[in-house]
């Protein structure tokens, strides 16, 4: 299905001729996410760079019945940026720009294409900071950020992205323009700001966010932590949460995932002969720290690890978490494809899932391996394997299938921060009674009665346009 | 007068909503009517439903931080029960002892520990509802961070109602603040640079002095705070969500994130009456939380959750 000639004719009025993309090499490099297992070429690629040049492309598509999607960075990890053929993906990289950065109310304005790590420097010249950090943060955009609900390591402390939108303004599939939330963050109205935040693009887009920032600690701290066996690490997260003393990220590392860390520029002195390793940081003022963390230390040391130390500067502090931020992308060397799964257990669970992880690894022998968020057991089996070969590919996908029938198991849920998507609609019935998701599937509705705004994804319901995004598509692979 | 059905289980609200709405008879969810003037400004139902009866916590995970809970329960139960688990729920609102968690969570509200663990909403994980035909939904989940579905959740909680019967909810405890030490000092300008490790600040009405509570080796505490006994600030905090629980006071959050109260009309709502409003008792509309005026999504949203049904509340006033 192609466009229609005068669509896009309108489309180059509404934007400006270059703005409008439809060359194929254009395409391809917006026919997946950060997800390569779906791919789905889109019918022409709009780069605005304004809310009113959205409004007008919005009103366009409602006109012409055209589905389409917003779509920031493309680092989403569950194929939430796609449209089916014939659909346009509207970029929104070109409104990039901080609008507004109070210091006095801790405020910031931003339009959805700026990244997430830019919000946070220009907050830092203010003493201040912007919390949720996803490992992507140095490319990743507020946009995105703001339709996935996108987490990282410091939510266990600080919460995710709901907890810091005050309010957005957004853009409707019918062409029409309405604020939700307001600067106070007490909602006294219906929550829109709430429902709009892990929509995963699907009943409005944003078109500028209020956000709220905070101060920055005077201070930081991190402890590193090792063990033979994954277990131990599991159990001292769970002392930890229960000692009350509040660290602001809790993070476990198995052997796999340290020693690509290792074998990359992300060196960072991992302990390669650790079975695993756990990484807090505490932060907050200088006597507090010091006493939380001389607490967190002896709490961990009579967990009985092989080592325990310190990051003794500023620059060994860094080095440990860029390490653990990057680990993707260094695990990514490991194979020639990568599946990042994402799946929640409660966190006295954590020992008992990894146990499920690691059946499965003896049972399949396909590399896996584990940097998770601990603190809110939220796990990340990282799959290494080859897509051009299909039953290596499908083997992969059963396997995360069973992680997360067992996240469901042992009371969790499928998706911590990476969003459903089009990769995991197939389960949500397992999470969700038929009753719970019709509701949801009515609620949607009532913002994209004509499903145009990203059409098939998120909800097993929606399945209509679901087999348009196929999975691996060996002929599209270079 | 306007008949009042109580409901002591699910299985009972159920059936309840099942024959109003088989009856057309549109019914709205109450709690102990502490905070009924922010459900009715522009709610028309033919009766109400009480959920008070529901009081039972349903499951406690300590270890995951995570309870059960069903509306009708107190926050001041609940905090007993969580005595001696180094917990608390992040919520500080009044009507504590009067008030149920229903009607805290689904009356847009306020809490003085939003500075610290965010507006009351950010502790609810999930929740289980019954829509006004009857049927039995779930959303969010019961894990510290979920977003699988919509977030169903947020935009029902603060809905007073409207959308859907609260019959269930899964919160997010916190633990209590370490070396929690409290303070006074005036209640003149408070900058920023004063407020960080802070979990409480707020003043009570004719007085001049702000109270203050946190992590004595966190807080940034100067020549102008004086320490205070525990025992003199919980007492101030007890008179602070009590005193004006039902429906007299208004709790105005500056934008300056400190709160502070401020006495309205008191005993507008008299219990004894059933749910007969003096008018002449009425808060002047700028108390009333919310504003009169409903989002004009209420009614596509109801429509919504249940198509075929006279909503929650009754029909909208044309």
């Amino acid at each position: 299905m192609t466009l229609s000639a005068s669509l896009i004719a309108a489309l180059r009025i509404a934007v400006g001729k270059r703005w409008v993309l439809t060359d194929p090499a254009a395409l391809l490099a917006y026919e997946s996410d950060a997800l390569t297992l779906f791919r789905c070429q889109p019918g022409a690629i709009v780069l605005p760079q304004s809310q009113d040049e959205i409004l007008r492309c919005a009103q366009l598509f409602q006109e012409t019945q055209t589905p389409w999607c917003a779509r920031g960075a493309g680092t989403g990890l569950s194929g939430g940026a796609l449209v089916p053929p014939g659909g346009v993906i509207l970029g929104l990289s070109r409104m990039n720009r901080i609008l507004d950065l109070d210091p006095d109310t801790q405020i910031a304005v931003v339009e959805p294409g700026v990244v997430n790590a830019d919000l946070d420097r220009a907050a830092s010249a203010h003493g201040l900071r912007y919390a949720p950090d996803p490992a992507s943060w140095n490319v990743c955009t507020l946009g995105g950020n703001v339709a996935e609900n996108a987490g990282g390591p410091r939510c266990f402390l600080h919460g995710t992205t709901t907890n810091h939108v005050l309010w957005a303004d957004v853009v409707l599939p019918d062409g029409s323009l309405e604020r939700w939330g307001d600067p106070s963050g007490e909602q006294q109205d219906l929550d829109l700001r709430g429902f709009l935040v892990g929509s995963e693009g699907a009943i409005a887009v944003a078109t500028k966010i209020g956000l709220r920032l905070q101060s920055r600690p005077a201070t930081s701290e991190t402890l590193l932590a090792a063990w033979p066996s994954i277990r131990p690490a599991c159990e001292t997260v769970a002392a930890v949460v229960a000692s009350g003393l509040l660290p602001v990220a809790l993070e476990v590392m198995d052997q796999a995932a340290i020693c690509a860390i290792e074998d990359s520029n992300l060196r960072a002195g991992l302990p390669t002969d650790a079975g695993a390793i756990l990484l807090l940081e505490m932060e907050g003022g200088v006597a507090q720290v010091a006493a939380d963390t001389d607490a967190m230390e002896s709490l961990v040391r009579a967990h009985g690890p092989t080592e325990v130390r310190r990051a003794r500067t500023a620059r060994e502090r860094l080095a440990l978490w860029k390490g653990r931020k990057g680990a993707g992308g260094a695990l990514g060397r490991l194979g020639r494809d990568s599946l990042v799964m994402d799946g929640v257990v409660p966190r006295s669970r954590l020992a008992d899932i990894m146990d499920v992880v690691s059946a499965i690894r003896k049972e399949t022998g396909l590399p896996i391996a584990n940097l998770f968020h601990a603190g809110d057991g939220n796990i990340h089996p990282h799959f290494s394997y080859d897509a051009r070969d299909p039953e290596q590919a499908a083997q992969v996908i059963a396997a995360g299938d069973r992680i997360l029938r067992a996240c469901l198991d042992m009371g969790g849920s499928l998706s911590g921060e990476h969003g459903i998507g089009v990769e995991k609609e197939h389960l949500l019935a397992e999470q969700f009674d038929e009753a719970s998701l019709a509701l949801q599937h009515r609620l949607a509705q009532a913002f994209n009665p004509d499903d145009l705004l990203n059409p098939g994804k998120g909800l097993p319901l929606r399945r209509g346009c679901m087999e348009v995004f196929r999975r691996h598509s060996p002929a599209k692979v270079s | 007068m306007k008949s009042v059905l109580h409901a002591a289980s699910l299985a009972e609200a159920q059936e309840a909503l099942r024959q109003a709405n088989a009856q057309g008879i549109s019914l709205l969810p109450i709690g102990n009517q502490t905070r009924l003037a922010r459900c009715l400004p522009d709610a028309q139902p033919d009766s109400f439903l009480s959920l008070s009866g529901m009081d039972q916590i349903l499951g406690l995970d300590a270890e995951d931080w995570v309870c059960r809970v069903e509306p009708g329960l107190s926050p001041q139960a609940l905090e007993q029960s969580l005595q001696g688990l180094g917990l608390e729920l992040g919520v500080r609102s009044p009507g504590a002892t009067n008030g149920t968690l229903g009607g805290l969570f689904m009356a847009p509200e306020v809490s003085l520990f939003h500075s610290r663990w965010g507006p009351p909403r950010d502790q609810v994980l999930g929740a289980r509802w019954l829509l006004a035909d009857g049927s039995l939904v779930t959303t969010g989940s019961s894990v510290v961070k979920s977003v699988a579905g919509y977030d169903v959740t947020r935009l029902f909680l603060g809905s007073r109602g409207r959308l859907a019967v609260c019959v269930e909810m899964i919160l997010r405890l916190r633990p209590r603040a370490r070396r929690s030490q409290w303070w006074t000092r005036q209640a003149t300008a408070f900058p920023s640079s004063e407020r960080s490790g802070l979990d409480l600040a707020f003043s009570l009405p004719g007085e001049d002095v702000l109270y203050l509570r946190g992590d004595a080796l966190a807080v940034a505490a100067t020549d102008t705070w004086e320490n205070c006994e525990p025992q003199k600030g919980r007492a101030a905090l007890a008179r602070c969500l009590d005193a004006f629980a039902t429906c007299g006071f208004r709790l105005t959050h500056a934008q300056s994130r400190d709160i502070r109260l401020e006495k309205g009309p008191v005993d507008w709502l008299s219990h004894q009456q059933g749910f007969k409003i003096r008018p002449e008792l009425l808060p002047p509309s700028s108390l009333l939380h919310p504003p009169t005026q409903e989002s004009p999504w209420l009614t596509r949203l109801q429509l919504a959750c249940t198509p075929k049904s006279l909503p929650l509340g009754g029909l909208q006033k044309a």
